[in-house]
């Protein structure tokens, strides 16, 4: 009998708690001392403390994570997205201590992992690259040159990067100098290693990116496409699939090529990769991304794949319950992604107490949350704490299903991103589906002080609340009963 | 008897006037504009105010000094404040608010009045006295002010937030 830990927290860990009870296995956390009380502690089975609240000493620790196991029985370790995911010496101890990772083996990690590697390995596997250095740049020099054959504007990017850092655009030749030493020195800091290559900058890209899935039996699908391209400082907000406007052409040789990629380093598990695409829908490969995706939802909610649930049975060496002929695209999804952040302060991190937390519920909505009213947002991970997705049978309800959405999110005593989130959807070029990495730029700021009607039902309600804190004690939330609270509390104290 | 609030938000601060308070229905003043509303509270906990042509659903929390209100995604922290308060400095109390509304606190009998129409009350003054569960309670007036109506008598039942006594307030000035 199998048993799976989850080496994650938060929303994914949830997520892939409720995959592992619908499969009927069971179940491990771990946490961190910063989140003894949280929610994906109480969803699991048992629940194993790692360390303290710095992820270095317990989500990140693959000794510590493979003692729990051990502790626990578990045979095998989902690690989510982030963390240890994308770590291919943890996946090689995985191996050692005959536990089963759920991921792509080591190989596929690591030739993915190394960017530089990645583009020469996609390239002799005859997919489309962004023109650019080959390999990581030697010295100033080289950098030149490169510059000079594939003509500015460039990106300089980390060998070693993700998530954005390490990352420089070049204009013109003069800028150049200044941007390889500030991409080697954040790529340093960022990566423990300075090497940089170079792109042609493709000018208003789109980032769309090719879901995959790949089992032990020899089968390799895709699974369509999402648009990514909603973006704020190289960090996706908004996802959507299908990308609108892309042609039907395009969609399908970029799925083939996806499929292509994943072939030529062995994968097998759920991955994704990353293109760019330029105006006249010409794609190149960017980067693969050898885990679940944090927008895998918008996927599932079009395709009806239970991409954990896959990961699960691919993991325990069956084959996917899918195949390319029957997999198709029904309706349209969006994701937004909720953080606690302030938008009126550069959207700064915003840890706290939640002292208001009642996402939507209706037909055609996900939320995907590790979080509960009442929790403490800690500062000491991601800002994420949920994922809003809305499935209708067109784009135009979609958007109109998920705006409906965001407006009835109550959520108060942390600052989050709603508004941004629904300045976003409810902008021309969003509704328009014609966008692309630039969108969020084009946004005037917001400001949002109270009208004079607000002040006034404002003070209303205050003195309608007095009355009430009388006679009405604290109302249980209303997705879950008093009874199902009064037995939570039982289990956490037995435990 | 109109009580005028000031109602702080960060460095804003807005005047508003209470013209009429009849609990679930309210008439208010802010600047030149004069709105109707009508207040519920729901089995969820949130507030409903209802002005003619829109329906708004609120709920609060206590951070400090300030109430946030809550509404939807957005939320605002209000200080608020009135004159006749800061006067009398009544604060604490249970048994009642600053509309100078005093209800019950529980549902129960009405065996003591200890004040009438007219009688000058102090903050925190014992008005009257409900029995329940065969226990006696004090109930307390939250604000001070002149009594304008008595509405129950000695000896009848009431429910729980059922007005028993109205004050008004008396000149700041």
């Amino acid at each position: 009998m199998h048993k799976v830990l989850i080496a994650n927290r938060g929303e994914i860990a949830c997520r892939v708690i409720r995959a592992c009870k619908e499969l009927g296995l069971p179940s491990v956390a771990v946490y961190s001392d910063a989140d003894a009380q949280s929610r994906h502690v109480w969803l699991a089975d048992e629940a194993v403390r790692v360390g303290p609240a710095a992820s270095a000493e317990s989500y990140l620790s693959g000794p510590r994570i493979l003692q729990a196991a051990k502790d626990t029985g578990a045979t095998l370790i989902h690690p989510g997205y982030g963390f240890l995911s994308e770590n291919a010496s943890f996946r090689e101890q995985c191996d050692a201590a005959g536990v089963t990772f759920v991921g792509p083996g080591s190989y596929a990690m690591r030739q993915m992992g190394i960017k530089t590697l990645a583009r020469d390995t996609m390239k002799a596997a005859g997919v489309p690259v962004v023109p650019g250095s080959e390999g990581p740049l030697r010295d100033f020099a080289e950098a030149q040159r490169v510059c000079l054959e594939i003509g500015y504007p460039v990106m300089l990017k980390a060998a070693a990067g993700g998530g954005g850092r390490g990352i420089r655009l070049v204009q013109a030749e003069h800028e150049l100098e200044a941007a390889f030493d500030g991409a080697r020195r954040e790529a340093a800091a960022w990566f423990s290693d300075p090497t940089v290559y170079i792109e042609k900058a493709i000018i208003r890209p789109r980032h769309i990116e090719i879901q995959v899935l790949a089992d032990g039996h020899g089968n390799t699908v895709h699974l369509f496409d999402r648009e990514c391209s909603v973006q704020r400082r190289n960090q996706k907000i908004i996802e959507e699939s299908p990308a609108p406007g892309l042609s039907n052409q395009t969609r399908l040789a970029m799925g083939e090529v996806a499929v292509q990629a994943a072939r030529a380093v062995q994968y097998v598990g759920a991955g994704t990769i990353e293109f760019l695409v330029d105006p006249d829908e010409r794609f190149y490969f960017m980067e693969m991304n050898t885990r679940l995706q944090v927008e895998h939802p918008v996927t599932e909610l079009v395709t009806g794949v239970d991409l954990v649930v896959e990961q699960l049975r691919i993991a325990m060496g069956q084959p996917m319950s899918v195949s390319q002929a029957t997999l198709s695209q029904r309706g349209h999804a969006i994701e937004c992604r909720v953080y606690a952040e302030d938008p009126s302060r550069g959207f700064l991190p915003s840890p706290g107490p939640l002292r208001v937390y009642r996402p939507p519920i209706g037909p055609g909505l996900r939320v995907d949350d590790g979080v509960v009213e009442g929790d403490v947002v800690s500062n000491h991970y991601d800002a994420m704490i949920a994922k809003l997705s809305a499935w209708a049978p067109d784009r135009p309800a979609c958007i109109g299903r998920i705006r409906a959405a965001l407006n009835t999110f109550e959520i108060g005593g942390i600052q989050h991103n709603i508004e941004h989130l629904l300045q976003v959807v409810g902008s021309e070029r969003f509704i328009a589906g014609r966008y692309d990495t630039g969108i969020v730029g084009t946004l005037p700021p917001l400001h949002s002080e109270p009208e004079e009607d607000e002040f006034a039902e404002a003070l209303a309600v205050l003195l309608h609340d007095r009355q009430r804190r009388q006679t009405v004690l604290t109302q249980p939330a209303a997705d879950e009963s008093t009874w199902a609270r009064a037995a939570r509390q039982a289990g956490l104290r037995t435990r | 008897m109109p009580t005028e609030y000031l109602l702080e938000h960060g460095t804003h601060h807005k005047s508003v006037t209470v013209l009429e308070d009849h609990g679930d229905r309210a008439v208010l003043q802010v600047g030149d504009r004069r709105l109707e509303v009508t207040l519920r509270t729901l089995p969820d906990g949130r507030i409903a105010v209802s002005q003619d042509d829109q329906r708004r659903l609120y709920r609060t929390f206590r951070a400090g000094e300030e109430t946030v209100v809550v509404r939807g995604w957005t939320q605002h922290a209000f200080k608020l404040t009135d004159a006749r308060e800061r006067w009398l400095h009544g604060t604490g109390g249970r048994h009642g608010d600053s509309s100078g509304r005093v209800t019950a606190s529980m549902p129960g009998r009405v065996v003591r009045l200890s004040v009438a129409v007219g009688d000058i009350v102090a903050p925190g003054a014992v008005v009257a006295v409900l029995e329940a569960m065969k226990m006696e309670n004090d109930v307390r007036s939250v604000g001070g002010g002149r009594v304008t109506a008595v509405v129950v008598q000695e000896g009848v039942a009431v429910e729980s937030g059922a007005l028993l006594v109205q004050l008004e307030p008396i000149g700041v000035e």
